[in-house]
């Protein structure tokens, strides 16, 4: 499995339960459920102090903004590559699943690296744009997941994904 | 013919034990955005492994000392300590990475929930260490990771432009922009650095004291850390070679370990697939084990207390208590779910910034005619070894200044 990340475009990521529920759930908790929780509760915080500390807010830069959409451009030029990879029967069916997870990981990063970055100046439509185009690729991404065993819509979403990641480059080249 | 078969298997777990996590990532991801401009830092980088590899066993060998027994003597207490700090954290965080590594690769071969894979690894490995004598576990994970090859013969199936290959033996000075030259320089470094990575000495020196070796091993000696190490290099090369042909023309920058394992049998069928994960998770595995013995190695040679995975667990409890340790803390680091790539750039990074206090050391006990007798190194020998330090310095230097102009190497 890939590592959690707070933005899913798939619809069947667990649901995050409410800090009420979490503080009532917590009354019963038995003591090696506390344990979990207090060393989560450790990890997270030193993971906070950290990005607060380090990497406060800040604009991007256009380098950076070129550089995150340069990223996404090349998991949707990798995922091309890969559906015919997969479509030649090259690939074993858990390592497809497990490939696309680790990219549509990867991808949901820079989507919220991207998202939540405070533009860099004159550059506003291009942030929107990106973030927008890099969300539909993800959600591509997610789908691909889903039907990676069903060879008969690997070549339409292929077709989608190269048109994403066009778009993509087409902003890259707007900056 | 039992000597000669000793240095074949010696000089075959070195080629299968070369390649890491970072030599993995580092190289195909060089190869992808250079193509071969980059080979030049594979073969200064297999020299100066060669050089200090060779020294390190002689020094083991003749002085009976261990790297960190040399490095506390050389360097004295506070520096000394203060090496020893910075070289178990990153052992600490290169066995995160590679932990980490090894369940994405079990995950692609098996399914199965990735974070139950990495606790079943670790005890693995931790009941591997437990139970097995040093020679078997060198020998049982060196040779699993020759299954490595199958990156060479795919990037040798895929028809590299030789020439083309041939003419990146030379640095190229000239890059389009400021930013790609900063790129190229960030990933020479970071490609020295891998493959001088210091748990690699500390681990193959202890080694030679595990295995006894006397001044009569000092052929095998040279003859594992240099023919082991250029044909470890040639698995190095495949990579960048890989990056080169199969990434940069579709304009790809592998970002996870999955794309680069799918590189190693691109021209190839399932079966391929298959023997690449392998071979990753062999190397991976290994690399793993090594950085966690390292710890332990480190931490008993600096205070001089006894160590040895050959000798009863109740004469050595601090080295048990010392590489299970690192096992926990490198486990409970990789179950926060930092991503391992990340682990491996950073631990690159520093592991070149701390790399001449490593290094520097055991240059002056190879040249101590006083401690090394007859086994002193030649005036060749210092000459070269004064060479690479250089280089090893001016690369550590200039790490962490291009780690953050570069964003750490992102395109």
């Amino acid at each position: 499995m890939p590592h959690n990340s707070n933005i899913s475009p798939d619809p069947s990521s667990p649901i995050r339960l409410g800090p009420r529920y979490t503080r009532e759930a917590s009354k019963h908790l038995s003591p090696l459920r506390h344990l979990r929780c207090v060393y989560k509760a450790a990890v997270l915080f030193v993971v906070l102090a950290a990005l607060t500390s380090c990497f406060h807010q800040k604009p991007l830069s256009r380098d950076e903004l070129k550089s995150k959409l340069q990223m996404a451009a090349s998991i949707g030029a990798e995922t091309t590559t890969f559906i015919d990879y997969a479509a030649e029967r090259r690939a074993t069916s858990r390592y497809a699943k497990g490939h696309v997870e680790y990219l549509l990981s990867e991808l949901t990063d820079t989507v919220r690296e991207l998202c939540e970055a405070r533009a860099p100046a004159g550059a506003e439509t291009q942030v929107a744009d990106g973030c927008k185009e890099l969300k539909a690729l993800a959600a591509a991404l997610g789908q691909l997941r889903r039907d990676i065993d069903r060879p008969d819509e690997l070549a339409r979403e292929q077709h989608q994904i190269a048109d994403l990641r066009r778009g993509i480059q087409q902003t890259i080249s707007s900056l | 013919m039992k000597k000669l078969l000793g240095i074949t298997l010696g000089i075959m777990t070195a080629l299968g034990g070369f390649v890491d996590l970072g030599q993995i990532v580092f190289t195909t991801q060089a190869g992808a955005l250079f193509k071969y401009e980059l080979l030049w830092a594979i073969v200064l980088g297999t020299g100066a492994i060669i050089v200090y590899m060779e020294m390190c066993g002689r020094v083991a060998v003749i002085a009976k000392e261990p790297v960190f027994a040399v490095v506390r003597t050389r360097l004295g207490w506070p520096l000394g300590l203060a090496t020893l700090i910075a070289s178990n954290l990153l052992n600490l965080i290169t066995c995160a990475a590679e932990l980490g590594g090894v369940a994405i690769v079990l995950h692609l071969l098996t399914g199965w929930h990735e974070k139950l894979l990495l606790i079943a690894a670790t005890i693995v490995f931790a009941a591997m260490v437990f139970l097995m004598r040093f020679q078997w576990i060198e020998r049982t994970l060196g040779l699993s990771g020759l299954t490595m090859i199958v990156f060479a013969v795919s990037a040798v199936a895929l028809r590299p432009d030789w020439p083309q290959l041939a003419h990146g033996l030379l640095p190229s000075v000239s890059q389009a922009d400021t930013k790609h030259a900063l790129l190229y320089w960030y990933f020479a470094v970071g490609i020295f650095s891998a493959m001088l990575m210091e748990y690699e000495v500390h681990f193959y020196s202890s080694g030679a004291i595990e295995e006894d070796w006397t001044a009569d091993d000092l052929g095998e000696n040279f003859a594992v850390a240099s023919f082991g190490s250029v044909l470890g290099s040639l698995l190095s090369v495949g990579l960048l070679a890989l990056g080169a042909l199969v990434f940069l023309p579709r304009g790809i920058f592998p970002q996870v370990l999955s794309t680069t394992t799918m590189a190693g049998a691109f021209p190839f069928a399932k079966k391929a697939l298959v023997l690449a994960l392998i071979g990753t998770l062999a190397c991976i595995s290994g690399a793993a084990v090594e950085t966690a013995l390292s710890g332990a190695y480190n931490i008993c040679q600096f205070f001089n207390l006894n160590w040895g995975k050959n000798q009863p667990v109740k004469s050595v409890r601090v080295y048990t208590v010392a590489w299970l340790g690192m096992f926990l803390l490198a486990l409970t680091i990789a179950l926060t779910g930092v991503r391992p790539l990340r682990l491996v750039d950073l631990s690159i990074v520093f592991g070149m910034v701390i790399m001449p206090l490593t290094y520097y050391p055991i240059l002056r006990v190879a040249a101590d005619k006083t401690i090394m007798g007859k086994h002193v190194n030649s005036r060749f020998d210092t000459v070269v070894g004064i060479i690479f330090l250089v280089l090893i310095t001016a690369a550590a230097i200039a790490a962490i200044p291009l780690m953050v102009l570069t964003h750490s190497g992102q395109p």
